[in-house]
């Protein structure tokens, strides 16, 4: 794991090792440096470890993860691996990616969040379809039925964590929140938390930075306090 | 009820319409403009006569550029913003407004302007128009709704990304989307949006109230308890 400390970007390459993976991620959750998430890799080797059993739970570590993060994905990204990349934020596909929920044609189901985040990110025609056919998708159909936000190499994906770790640190991960929670709160228990998150954003010393930056017409300097 | 600073109010064969009036501020929202709309939604939802809302803005810019931050920063603690917030809680006013509403955006639609946007039952836009939610890159968050109503609309992903990076949306991607249902050129905007909508409100009225409840309502409930409110609904119109 890296820390580019001038943006403020945390970069994971994934590898065969999902211990280690979620001990970077825990490690990540109590870095107050951090602003994003980056993660790209080998997503077929991940998904490997995955399906070994391994006893720790990188999916669930990178889904409770405070900051945004924006997954590059690319070659064969299946099965367990695809339950990771959905606990991502943003998805960007890169040309040679291939996706597949294959688990049901192999008698098994998703068991770290496929279900459940697909349906949420695609809705549950396509979920449904995705599960039980278990057909593949390139670069294009994931665009196409929204499982990617982008097709793009590394660097787009790069410049998407850029723009994101320039905003408001707090203010960043609030809105992950009050968008995660959009799925599971009915819309008036929704709006009363982002209510409550943007009210309790007036005691920030980033809110003010941001307000002042607008009046002087200048780029604001957060600091996350 | 012309009698606003922020707003113009008009009804015309039973549409009423609500212009965002502040052109040399490209229509950005504030507290003024806060009150005037909780007062007209109010009017909208009581008048009889009124079967439709359009929702537009004034001067050549755009819809709304979003919040006027100048006025940022004055309420006195938060424990006051929170109370002010549920006071006149016009969000939810717009949200359950029991008649079609629609929004007809050009040109900025940013902030508070998409948000009102995506509260509308329908959105038309001109090639013009541009989308964004700039609200975390000055270390805030949407506050009306956005956080709750974009990815209702466009869904989880495409919500968040739009809202943690702040960049523009094109009225194309918008329409892409699902977040426009129409594009019209820009000189025939106003026009075009007041005869959709009065086409949408030429249904009875009862039964596009209740078909509002039901899709809106019945988004948040499980299926089954859906069911039993679509029927609950639909027996009052037998």
């Amino acid at each position: 794991m890296t820390t580019d400390n001038p943006n403020r970007i945390a970069r994971l390459t994934l590898g065969a090792d999902a211990a280690a993976l979620t001990a970077a991620l825990l490690a990540l959750d109590a870095d107050a440096e951090a602003r994003v998430l980056v993660l790209s890799g080998d997503w077929s080797a991940i998904g490997a470890s995955l399906r070994d059993g391994a006893s720790d739970d990188p999916v669930a570590a990178l889904g409770a993860l405070r900051i945004p993060v924006v997954a590059w994905v690319d070659g064969d990204c299946r099965d367990e691996a695809l339950e990771l990349a959905l606990a991502a934020d943003i998805r960007i596909a890169g040309e040679s990616a291939a996706f597949r929920m294959g688990h049901v044609r192999e008698g098994r189901l998703p068991s770290h969040g496929g279900t459940q985040r697909l349906t949420r990110a695609v809705g549950r025609g396509q979920a449904l379809r995705l599960l039980l056919t278990g057909e593949t998708l390139d670069a294009d159909d994931a665009l196409r039925v929204g499982l990617v936000h982008d097709v793009g190499d590394l660097e787009d994906a790069e410049a998407l964590a850029v723009s994101i770790a320039d905003a408001g640190p707090i203010a960043a991960q609030y809105v992950k929140e009050a968008i995660t929670a959009s799925a599971d709160l009915p819309l008036r228990d929704g709006m009363r938390l982002e209510a409550d998150l943007s009210i309790l954003l007036h005691s920030t010393a980033d809110r003010a930075e941001g307000l002042r930056s607008f009046a002087e017409k200048r780029k604001a300097r957060f600091e996350g306090r | 009820m012309n009698a606003f600073d922020t707003l113009r109010y008009g009804k015309r064969e039973g549409i009423a319409i609500v212009t965002l009036c502040r052109p040399e501020a490209i229509n950005a929202f504030n507290v003024r403009m806060r009150d005037e709309l909780a007062e007209a939604l109010s009017a909208v939802r009581d008048d009889a006569e009124v079967r439709g809302l359009l929702m537009v803005g004034d001067g050549e810019r755009g819809f709304c550029a979003g919040a006027d931050l100048t006025e940022f920063g004055s309420a006195p603690s938060q424990a006051i913003a929170r109370y002010v917030r549920w006071a006149r809680d016009l969000w939810s006013a717009l949200a359950e407004m029991p008649k079609p509403t629609m929004a007809a955006v050009h040109g900025y639609c940013f902030g508070s302007g998409l948000e009102i946007a995506a509260l509308c039952d329908l959105r038309i836009a001109s090639q013009d128009a541009v989308f964004a939610l700039p609200e975390a890159s000055l270390g805030l968050i949407p506050a009306a709704g956005g956080t709750q109503s974009l990815p209702r609309i466009v869904g989880l992903p495409r919500a968040m990304e739009l809202a943690l990076t702040g960049r523009r949306m094109t009225s194309g991607e918008a329409v892409r989307a699902g977040f426009v249902d129409w594009l019209v050129p820009g000189e025939q905007l106003h026009v075009v949006a007041e005869a959709r909508l009065r086409d949408v409100a030429s249904a009875p009225a009862e039964a596009l109230a209740l078909a509002k409840r039901a899709v809106n309502e019945g988004a948040d409930l499980t299926l089954a308890d859906g069911l039993r409110l679509e029927r609950r609904l639909a027996a009052r119109l037998r």
